[in-house]
């Protein structure tokens, strides 16, 4: 049976860098870091005080920090077309508000709820389908695109425009702390020397539309999100499992779903947050499925943070780029590869072969994995 | 491909039960989910169930009375390839309170690391992933509306793209829950998921759904 292809039409980003996917991929490929020192609130208190953030923001206004950020993304994208489906991603989403108020008493702390959050971006960006919001700890968006792609293949919906966001808060900042998940220096995923994450915000959009629809509106595409994979360890609330069983079997299913095999995959975004535990766990798992030969492999964190609920989608469209350049970016901040990064991750921009596929991989809280295939068309 | 019901729990003010297999407890006064023996809901004891947020635990309740509805008996031991889609409008919202409530009451030096674990609005469905060794898909989402239906959408694309081989779908509201345990069709069902859907679509309150629920499963609606 012929399945529904789903095509990305149309994408855009904002991230510390700033509006647009041109300007963090620069950033990427010119080895820099948008994680600074800190401004947003005091963090004396905290085990770290730098952090990758938009610049422009105004925290505890009216707006919350996610709709300051979609609001600029909201002009760079056209109205989607109509009955086109939302799937929006985050975990904290407005959160600021139910810290203003804490702190202040000023608002409405419910301001903060993820389904208010859904019927005001439906608002911005014009959507008249179906709207949900799907949360999934640090793979929220990879799980929002990977359902999107399965309503047009399945038939369901003709149009997604998948939206992901989250900011720097206090609140998720002291979280992180309490966790001593933070590195004091910008996160230098596959080193041998991290220490931690660095965190991170963004917003990303992405709307994706099954190939006939495409065709027939006139829009243009080169890249399908082919397959994807989605599971839990079943192991522990805040660490991946030691064995890497549940990345591996995400990435397996995501492969079969794209009907491809290991060695048509070119090259890997990996989640790589920095932190010792979860690079190592998706190191294991890509040594376990990509065994004839080491693949490029990089993570965008050093360079802008751990964007949370956005990191997926981000990584999806940073990947998409890459796929069309033939390049894959280094991972920033990288001197020197732990060993079982080494000849996988890259402190130097790598290629790969032509007609490969492009693995997004992703991890989070409760055990959660996905990955997601690429395709060029 | 057909989805069906094979298991479902639920929880409201009144107590909690199986449709299935026809296991109700009604709360005697003043007990709640809080005071009740949990013999009644767990075969084996919740790590740390004292210390969990009340999403959490009526997420592992409901999930327990669904999975035993269907006699499947599952532990951190025994892995299964089931996933769970969990609805609730108000999220992490109380947790998110008490968090940063304790955080700002702490001098804004400390918070406690774990109660930010349940600040994130998949955490509950993680607690039960661990529990009950669910290793497919795991995601909280909410819509305007509609929420557990839904769920039992996205949760019945899963098992017809063979992303999982059985679904957990469930909806937490005002602190009363009800899962339904979703399978390709294959085995003992209760109903087909269209069929409980329709049911409950104009409900309110788990209570109503219940009732609807027993009927449908029994062949009188």
């Amino acid at each position: 049976m012929k399945l529904r292809k789903a095509v990305i039409v149309d994408s855009g980003i904002i991230t510390p860098f700033g509006n647009g996917v041109e300007p963090c991929w620069r950033g990427l490929m010119e080895n820099r870091t948008a994680v600074v020192p800190l401004q947003r609130f005091a963090t004396a208190q905290f085990g770290a005080a730098i952090a990758a953030t938009i610049s422009g923001l105004e925290y505890h206004a009216n707006l919350s920090l996610v709709m300051q950020m979609l609001a600029q993304l909201s002009r760079s994208l056209p109205v989607p077309p109509a009955g086109t489906d939302l799937l929006l991603a985050t975990t904290k989403g407005e959160i600021d508000f139910l810290e203003k108020y804490l702190l202040t008493g000023a608002g409405d702390p419910q301001e903060s709820r993820l389904d208010r959050l859904l019927a005001k971006v439906a608002a911005l960006f014009g959507v008249t389908g179906s709207k949900a919001v799907i949360s999934a700890a640090c793979t929220s968006s990879a799980v929002a695109a990977s359902r999107a792609a399965a309503m047009i293949r399945s038939g369901e919906s003709s149009s997604v425009l998948v939206i992901a966001c989250d900011a720097v808060t206090e609140f998720i900042y002291s979280g992180f702390s309490s966790l001593m998940a933070l590195d004091t220096v910008p996160a230098r995923p596959f080193d041998r020397n991290r220490k931690g994450l660095s965190v991170g915000e963004a917003a990303a959009c992405l709307l994706l539309m099954s190939e006939e629809r495409a065709v027939a509106e006139g829009y243009s595409f080169s890249t399908e999100i082919a397959g994807w994979g989605m599971s839990d360890d079943a192991n522990h609330m805040t660490g991946p499992s030691r064995e890497s069983e549940g990345m591996v079997r995400a990435i397996q299913t995501a492969l079969k779903s794209a009907a491809l095999l290991p060695e048509d995959v070119g090259f890997i975004s990996a989640h790589g947050t920095g932190t010792s535990y979860n690079d190592a766990m998706e190191m294991r798992g890509f040594h376990a499925v990509f065994r004839a030969a080491p693949l490029p492999v990089y993570s965008i964190k050093g360079a802008v943070g751990h964007t949370m609920g956005a990191a997926g989608l981000l990584e999806i469209i940073l990947a998409q780029r890459a796929l069309a350049e033939m390049t894959v970016p280094l991972t920033v901040n990288l001197q020197d590869p732990d060993e079982d990064a080494l000849g996988w991750a890259s402190a130097a921009a790598q290629t790969f072969a032509a007609n490969k596929a492009a693995l997004v991989t992703n991890a989070g809280f409760s055990g959660v994995n996905t990955a997601v295939v690429l395709k060029r068309l | 491909m057909k989805i069906s019901v094979y298991g479902i729990g639920w929880l409201s003010k009144r107590g909690y039960g199986a449709v299935g297999s026809r296991f109700e407890h009604h709360f005697a006064d003043g007990e709640t989910l809080r005071t009740i023996a949990r013999g009644d809901l767990f075969s084996r004891s919740v790590k740390n169930y004292g210390r969990l947020d009340d999403m959490s635990r009526l997420t592992l309740a409901a999930v327990s009375l669904a999975l035993r509805d269907a006699a499947l008996d599952s532990s951190a031991q025994n892995k299964q390839h089931t996933g769970i889609a969990g609805a609730a409008a108000a999220g992490s919202y109380a947790t998110d309170m008490e968090f940063f409530a304790d955080y700002l009451a702490n001098g804004r030096t400390l918070s406690r690391a774990n109660l930010f674990i349940y600040t994130l609005p998949s955490s509950p469905l993680g607690e039960a992933a661990i529990h009950f060794g669910l290793t497919g898909p795991l995601f909280y989402l909410t819509t305007v509306d509609g929420s557990l239906a839904a769920a039992a959408g996205m949760a019945a694309g899963i098992i017809s793209e063979k992303g999982a081989a059985l679904m957990l779908a469930g909806e937490i509201r005002d602190d009363e829950a009800l899962y339904l345990l979703l399978g390709d069709g294959s085995g003992r069902i209760l109903c087909t998921m269209e069929e409980a859907l329709t049911a409950i679509a104009p409900c309110r309150g788990v209570d109503n759904m219940v009732d609807k629920l027993k009927l449908i499963t029994r062949g009188s609606l």
